[in-house]
């Protein structure tokens, strides 16, 4: 096998690594909201009360999606040592419409068309870096 | 202050632990998933990792505070600014190089997290 090919290879594995990562964050930060629209806060120094932080990661839903963060921080550092940041962050897109149709699926958010647009926009980006 | 600015500063942040994080799995010198599984103690003991994590887990709670106040729908594709602060860290701290390509992706990117923040 060429060195190229087997470059090729570990570019596949890698995109395979972000996604399923990105399918789990997804989920996570769709769980994390609904928990915070739980959560009342007064303003951002309330996260310098420690009883604050214990109610925020007290809540279930929070706590469930932070605990899925954590086990893709373990497919992300396998993907960053196998390429470069530059090149994998990109990746992360897919995860903008996926957690923009669970936004509307499971929090009935509404999303306009011009931040669909935007989105689209934001793919568009990522496809041009896929192919650098 | 602005909720937006809030946002915008957890993103950063984030950007700055991932560039901890990568500085550290260099140092490491560990590469793929299996071997970060053997090698569980040397990556979570490694300084960068553990800062990268830190780092992390403080622009995670801006990040939460901020989802008391807006759309998931509105917040999440604002991360993509997130390409933009990470390429230029990358470009300045890891001395990766950056294709005109990537720079032409990176620039719809940023229209697009444009229209998501002037589109309500």
């Amino acid at each position: 096998m060429s060195i190229s090919k087997v470059k090729e290879k570990g570019k596949t594995k890698t995109i395979i690594l972000v996604l399923v990562s990105v399918l789990i964050i997804s989920t996570a930060q769709v769980l994390m909201k609904n928990g915070m629209n739980m959560i009342t806060l007064d303003g951002l120094s309330s996260l310098l009360n420690l009883y604050n932080l214990i109610k925020i990661i007290s809540n279930p839903y929070v706590l469930g999606g932070l605990i899925m963060y954590s086990l893709a921080l373990v497919l992300w550092l396998g993907a960053m040592s196998r390429a470069d940041v530059s090149f994998i962050y990109p990746l992360l897109s897919t995860g903008y419409i996926l957690t923009t149709i669970f936004a509307i699926v499971f929090l009935s958010e509404q999303v306009s068309l011009f931040r669909w647009i935007g989105i689209g926009f934001i793919f568009a980006g990522t496809f041009f870096i896929g192919k650098s | 202050m602005d909720i937006l600015i809030i946002v915008l500063a957890s993103i950063l942040i984030g950007s700055l632990g991932q560039i901890a994080l990568k500085y550290g799995m260099i140092r490491t010198k560990i590469v793929g998933t299996r071997e970060i599984v053997k090698n569980l103690f040397k990556v979570f003991t490694n300084f960068y990792i553990l800062l990268g994590i830190a780092i992390f887990a403080a622009s995670s709670f801006v990040w939460l505070y901020s989802m008391t106040r807006l759309d998931i729908s509105f917040m999440y594709p604002l991360v993509s600014i997130g390409y933009l602060f990470v390429t230029l860290f990358a470009i300045i701290f890891l001395k990766e190089r950056v294709s005109l390509k990537r720079w032409a992706g990176l620039s719809l990117i940023i229209i697009g997290s444009l229209l998501i923040m002037v589109g309500v």
